[in-house]
């Protein structure tokens, strides 16, 4: 197990790596000179051009460059052009929005996703089936940002129920969450119907009902114990995916968080903060996933490493 | 098998190829005709076909112009004049969601295109090779799976600058790591198999197993996930848009549509109504295709 461990972990830094060289070449692959990509129009001279590429550090070999974008990078240093503060720190200050977002779409989505998968998966070809089925269908076929829209127009505008933009309380939440959940309710109930499907056929279900245990115990003790494992790969995916896939509907309902900061960075050409957010939300998703990973002996004692 | 080979004579004395060909092409019948039985397929065919010429036919078709800004009809709700109203600057919505048709589709079939010859290049290489090169190329396809979602292709935009061009790159290489992998497990599978071994032993390079061997057995996943793909690639070339980092206004682009919308969402329903339910019906049609072409090519696949 222990070794498992160090050897998952040892096998992300070569991935960390590329990610970072990757996010470092960013601003090298762009065509044209970042520089004057960066002041735009406003016409500075090539004395002022030189200063800054100096400052930046640009003139100077890649492997150089590399490391000190690492550094500057991680310890502070790099700061954001559009407000001189850190780039990490502009980071972790956006993070906990996203962050809640994310996790209350995903409980939301689970809840209602396993409840979907299961009432489809043991009452297979019935209303309430192809029902779930079509609800996941649409999920994966609106697009977030429009569904996020018509809620709005519905729920703010026509009801005044919720508010319509905005970060704060609970009520700024409802929306997005939903929109959010929609979508992965789709993904995690056609999931949980699929794998509890082929677990219902197993022997030991027969087994377990032959010896006379009620229906709810082998639905649920059984069949969907055994579709933890893949719910499982899916979910940890899915939330790093949610951490990004945020960005949309966090400039739909304006809200603070990292997906509105890394777009606002692009619009403003700020190629530090865009960097770093990117950087640094891609380091997040690995993270996520090498837990997801970790968590699979916890939960499936079968599985050993 | 047999009565196609005596009602057609000259098979007994056909050479090999020939023998392959009318294999396949009963293969192909077989596929076809699953594909036609698959109901959900058969709809989004339909629905897409529609699209297609509607964005063939768009400048015979729409009413009126785009992108001429009319003034005086600002604003008009659905009406006989105007059947999916105006938006601000007076453009008529359904002439600019039938031209919108274009810039979805071209968004969609491009950047899939990019991302299969690509992704299977890195795929066919990684799968066929092995060693070293196999370890590299995956960790850089590793690399890019690490930019989740919709991230890659900001983090491409970010570097090409907004722009329609651009942001269909940007959604091409957002789609290459699926393909590279996909297409890299099939070779695997297939690089065991007998024929292969036959291959190399009687002395064919591996670029001529991959040509010739591998590349014909691992169409099928490459097909799959290409269609599949077609829908996600138009959802995510809307939201770019959508978002101002993919065409530029005044295209008349449905993500770009539903910006500009928004902002009217007291007064103008219809301005964000009816490029959201475009973007919507065609996204189900290719996913519906995709459903279909997964089943009728091999329903074991997990695309």
């Amino acid at each position: 197990m222990a070794a498992y461990i160090i050897r998952r972990i040892v096998s992300m830094v070569p991935v960390v790596f590329i990610v970072s060289i990757l996010v470092f070449l960013m601003i090298h692959l762009t065509p044209g000179d970042p520089v004057q990509t960066m002041l735009g129009q406003s016409g500075a001279s090539a004395e002022q051009i030189r200063e800054i590429r100096h400052e930046l550090g640009l003139d100077r070999s890649w492997p150089v460059q590399y490391v000190k974008f690492m550094e500057q990078m991680f310890t502070g240093k790099e700061k954001s052009i559009t407000t001189q503060r850190p780039v990490i720190s502009e980071f972790w200050s956006q993070f906990p929005n996203t962050l809640i977002l994310a996790a209350c779409s995903l409980v939301v989505a689970a809840l209602v996703g396993v409840a979907l998968g299961v009432i489809a998966a043991t009452h297979p070809r019935t209303t309430v089936d192809y029902g779930s089925m079509v609800v996941s269908f649409l999920g994966i076929s609106i697009p977030n940002f429009w569904l996020a829209l018509v809620l709005v127009y519905f729920f703010a505008v026509k009801l005044n129920w919720l508010p319509a933009t905005g970060t704060g309380g609970i009520k700024h939440l409802i929306l997005p969450v939903l929109v959010l959940a929609f979508q992965q309710v789709a993904l995690i109930a056609r999931l949980v119907r699929a794998s509890m499907l082929e677990t219902l056929e197993e022997d030991y279900i027969k087994t377990a009902r032959a010896k006379g245990l009620p229906q709810r115990t082998v639905w649920l003790g059984h069949g969907l114990r055994n579709a933890l494992l893949p719910l499982i790969t899916l979910l940890g995916l899915n939330f790093g995916y949610l951490l990004s896939g945020a960005v949309v509907i966090e400039i739909v309902f304006a809200r603070q968080g990292i997906g509105r900061l890394i777009v606002d960075a692009i619009m403003a050409k700020d190629f530090p903060l865009v960097q770093g957010a990117i950087l640094l939300t891609a380091i997040v998703y690995l993270l996520v996933n090498l837990l997801t990973d970790l968590s699979y002996a916890v939960i499936d004692p079968r599985i050993r490493y | 098998m047999t009565t196609g080979a005596t009602a057609r004579q000259p098979m007994m004395t056909a050479n090999r190829d020939d023998l392959i060909t009318a294999e396949m092409r009963s293969e192909r019948k077989r596929i076809i005709g699953r594909l036609l039985r698959h109901r959900g397929g058969v709809v989004g065919a339909v629905i897409l076909l529609i699209l297609f010429l509607v964005a063939i036919f768009a400048p015979i078709i729409a009413p009126y112009d785009p992108i001429k800004i009319t003034g005086a009809d600002a604003l008009q709700g659905p009406s006989a004049k105007h059947l999916m109203g105006t938006d601000n600057f007076g453009r008529d919505i359904l002439s600019r969601v039938v031209f919108g048709a274009r810039l979805s589709l071209r968004m969609g079939f491009i950047a899939i295109a990019i991302a299969a010859v690509i992704g299977t290049l890195i795929g066919l290489v990684a799968g066929s090779y092995g060693g070293w090169i196999e370890s590299l190329l995956m960790r850089f396809v590793d690399a890019l799976m690490a930019f989740p979602g919709i991230l890659l292709a900001l983090a491409v935009t970010a570097m090409l600058g907004p722009g329609l061009t651009n942001s269909m790159i940007a959604v091409g290489i957002s789609f290459i790591p699926s393909f590279a992998r996909l297409v890299r497990s099939s070779a695997l599978q297939v690089k065991e198999m007998t024929y292969i071994e036959a291959a190399r032993s009687i002395g064919c390079g591996t670029p001529h197993i991959i040509r010739k061997h591998i590349f014909p057995n691992v169409l099928t996943p490459i097909i799959v996930l290409s269609t599949l793909g077609v829908a996600s690639a138009i959802l995510i070339g809307a939201a770019l848009s959508f978002l101002g980092l993919g065409a530029q206004p005044p295209s008349a682009e449905w993500g770009i549509m539903l910006a500009e919308g928004r902002q009217f969402m007291r007064t103008a329903w219809w301005i964000m109504a009816f490029p959201g339910l475009a973007i919507t019906i065609t996204v189900i049609a290719a996913n519906l295709i995709g459903d279909g072409v997964r089943d009728a090519l091999d329903p074991r696949l997990k695309v």
